[in-house]
């Protein structure tokens, strides 16, 4: 399994403290596209923050290709993010002052890859379908565009899961559509394991799983069709 | 580290290079006018103290000054000054030697000739004429008549603020306008009333020189009755700091003399050159903390602009370290660039146009007085405020849990 999930739950401190998540536990094995599902208020993303190390849960476990995670320091933390872990977010997360090609290329740059990386980056951008978009600035770019850069951005150190949080919702239907089938194809092509978060139901049909989720529990897991 | 760094270095130049110019321009402006103000007010301080020591070295006591033995018996001249000069001169690093008589006395002057005098009391040198021109700007600084060169019994020359007249200070009292060809009258303090032509005026702008007057050395030892005499021997030197090695080797042979270095002289001067200089630190504290303030909120509000940014670096795994590099690498940027342009401004700008334009006190004409060493201070501390605060808020904002930097509270 790539990642394994053990009894996990997440606690928002406070003047009255907020359960998100009370206690969930699955596996992911290495290759699949899981969507995690649920009403509003269900605890996706907090999952999904918990597994990209990008908050801290209250208690439980979580191993990701044999690492205990969650026992790294921050220092370790950043660098797993760096070599194992891309991450897409819902409204793109481009930094301003950097071209696609620099957006895509930074993580790359930051491990030492300079120009293979810079390579790579525009390979990735071809594959995303963006030839001819690599110098133009986020600002410069719709949306849709801007999510296939995060995600060029998220495979650029071949991450052994990608995890996009609801990568779809401030897209319009034809780039919402087109993103998916971006996430299908990596998953298929390249064997990409994926995480996402998604409040689209008919987001079920590009994934393997669906984890439901209700009130921070696990509803029920299910095999997409 | 050094990765780290090479990344940090990227960012902080994309940062700069995409950011808007009116910006980075403004910043740059800042950190400029910090400069400026650190090196200004510590400037001009400087060019305060340096003024005096200017104009009590060159019109009043140069480098050395001589006087007559105080024990085991007071003496009131030194003896065989001719002699003890020669020696003097011989000494490495003397350029010359200067005798001079002081004779306190009352100054009078009849200014509407209606036997109603006008009295002030002052201190009369006698001097060398020629050789006074080597101890003094007297000779340069004559607004009106003549110097001592050729005259005899009978003449002196005034301060404009002993003499009084146009241009003459408000603030201490004098002989209410005695010009060229005036008599004045002096009462000397051994007893010896004589009356002389005033041939001339001079204004050094020193007031403790512009209060006194001049007569010839032969008309002082004329009054005091002596010959190869002299209440004090000024001594010049080559190049100010070798005054502790030249007393010493004149106390060799003149081991009963009072010998003091200027400095020491004047010991009031002194710890007015400290206290400005006590001044200078004090103001220099405050501009540079006002600096540090200033980078600090520049920086901080640049930080705090970019917190959904540096959320974003530290989700795609950057690590901490390299946020807080960039940051302060951008604050090191805009203050070495206002240091650039502070430092260019007050030595091609700001020093010519005071040197062309002093500003005129009571002291002298007052310059900027740029020293290397306070510069050089001046720019290492402003860099390392620069560091402080560049590091303090970038450190601060990459601490934050990066879900709280992306999406705000």
């Amino acid at each position: 399994m790539i990642i394994t999930v053990d009894d996990l739950k997440k606690t928002y401190a406070g003047r009255v403290p907020t359960p998100a998540l009370r206690g969930v536990s699955f596996e992911v094995a290495s290759g699949e596209f899981i969507a995690v599902m649920g009403r509003s208020g269900s605890g996706k993303s907090t999952l999904l923050h918990q597994l990209g190390l990008l908050d801290v849960p209250t208690s439980g476990r979580v191993v990701i290709d044999g690492i205990d995670v969650l026992a790294l320091t921050e220092s370790g933390k950043a660098r797993f993010r760096l070599h194992s872990l891309g991450y897409v977010f819902q409204e793109y997360a481009l930094i301003t002052e950097l071209t696609a090609l620099e957006n895509v290329s930074l993580p790359a740059r930051t491990l030492g890859a300079g120009r293979a990386g810079r390579e790579r980056a525009a390979e990735l951008l071809d594959l995303v379908g963006l030839q001819g978009r690599h110098d133009h600035y986020p600002s410069e770019m719709s949306g849709g565009e801007q999510q296939r850069v995060a995600v060029a951005r998220a495979l650029i150190n071949r991450p052994k899961i990608v995890f996009a949080d609801e990568p779809t919702a401030n897209l319009d239907s034809a780039s919402a559509k087109m993103v998916l089938e971006l996430f299908r194809r990596l998953n298929r092509d390249l064997g990409q394991t994926i995480v996402m978060v998604t409040h689209e139901p008919d987001d079920r049909q590009y994934v393997n799983r669906v984890i439901w989720l209700k009130d921070g529990l696990i509803e029920r897991i299910e095999a997409a069709a | 580290m050094f990765d780290e760094i090479k990344v940090a270095g990227y960012l902080a130049y994309k940062t700069i290079s995409r950011g808007r110019k009116a910006t980075n321009a403004l910043m740059i402006f800042i950190m400029s006018l910090a400069f400026i103000n650190l090196v200004f007010i510590s400037s001009i301080l400087n060019g305060v103290v340096a003024a005096i020591d200017r104009q009590l070295r060159t019109n009043f006591v140069s480098n050395i000054v001589i006087e007559p033995q105080e024990s085991p018996v007071q003496k009131d001249y030194i003896i065989r000054v001719r002699e003890l000069r020669d020696r003097i001169g011989q000494l490495a690093g003397v350029v010359g030697t200067s005798a001079r008589y002081k004779m306190p006395g009352i100054v009078a002057f009849d200014r509407r000739k209606d036997g109603t005098f006008k009295r002030r009391s002052t201190t009369i040198i006698g001097v060398d004429p020629e050789n006074e021109r080597n101890f003094s700007e007297v000779a340069d600084k004559m607004i009106r008549g003549r110097y001592l060169e050729g005259l005899g019994s009978g003449d002196i020359i005034l301060g404009l603020d002993l003499s009084g007249g146009p241009g003459a200070s408000t603030t201490v009292d004098n002989l209410g306008g005695a010009d060229v060809g005036d008599k004045v009258e002096i009462a000397f303090g051994n007893g010896v009333s004589r009356e002389y032509t005033v041939r001339g005026i001079f204004r050094t702008d020193f007031p403790f020189v512009d209060m006194l007057a001049f007569v010839t050395q032969r008309e002082a030892e004329s009054i005091l009755g002596t010959y190869d005499d002299a209440s004090q021997v000024l001594v010049k030197l080559d190049q100010p700091g070798g005054e502790d090695r030249v007393i010493a080797e004149i106390r060799r042979f003149a081991p009963n003399l009072k010998i003091r270095s200027w400095t020491e002289y004047l010991g009031f001067f002194s710890s007015v050159s400290g206290t400005v200089g006590t001044i200078t630190a004090v103001v220099s504290g405050i501009g540079l903390a006002v600096a540090a303030v200033t980078i600090f909120i520049v920086i901080f509000v640049g930080v705090a602009s970019k917190r959904r940014q540096i959320g974003i670096l530290k989700a795609i795994g950057l690590n901490p370290r390299i946020i807080v590099y960039s940051y302060v690498l951008q604050a090191l940027f805009y203050s070495v660039c206002g240091v650039i342009i502070g430092l260019a401004a007050s030595l091609f700008v700001l020093v010519p146009y005071f040197l062309a334009h002093p500003l005129l006190l009571p002291l002298g004409p007052i310059t900027l007085v740029l020293e290397r060493h306070r510069v050089e201070t001046n720019v290492l501390m402003l860099l390392g405020a620069a560091l402080v605060a560049g590091f303090l808020p970038s450190w601060q904002g990459a601490r934050e849990n990066i879900l709280k930097a992306i999406w705000g509270d």
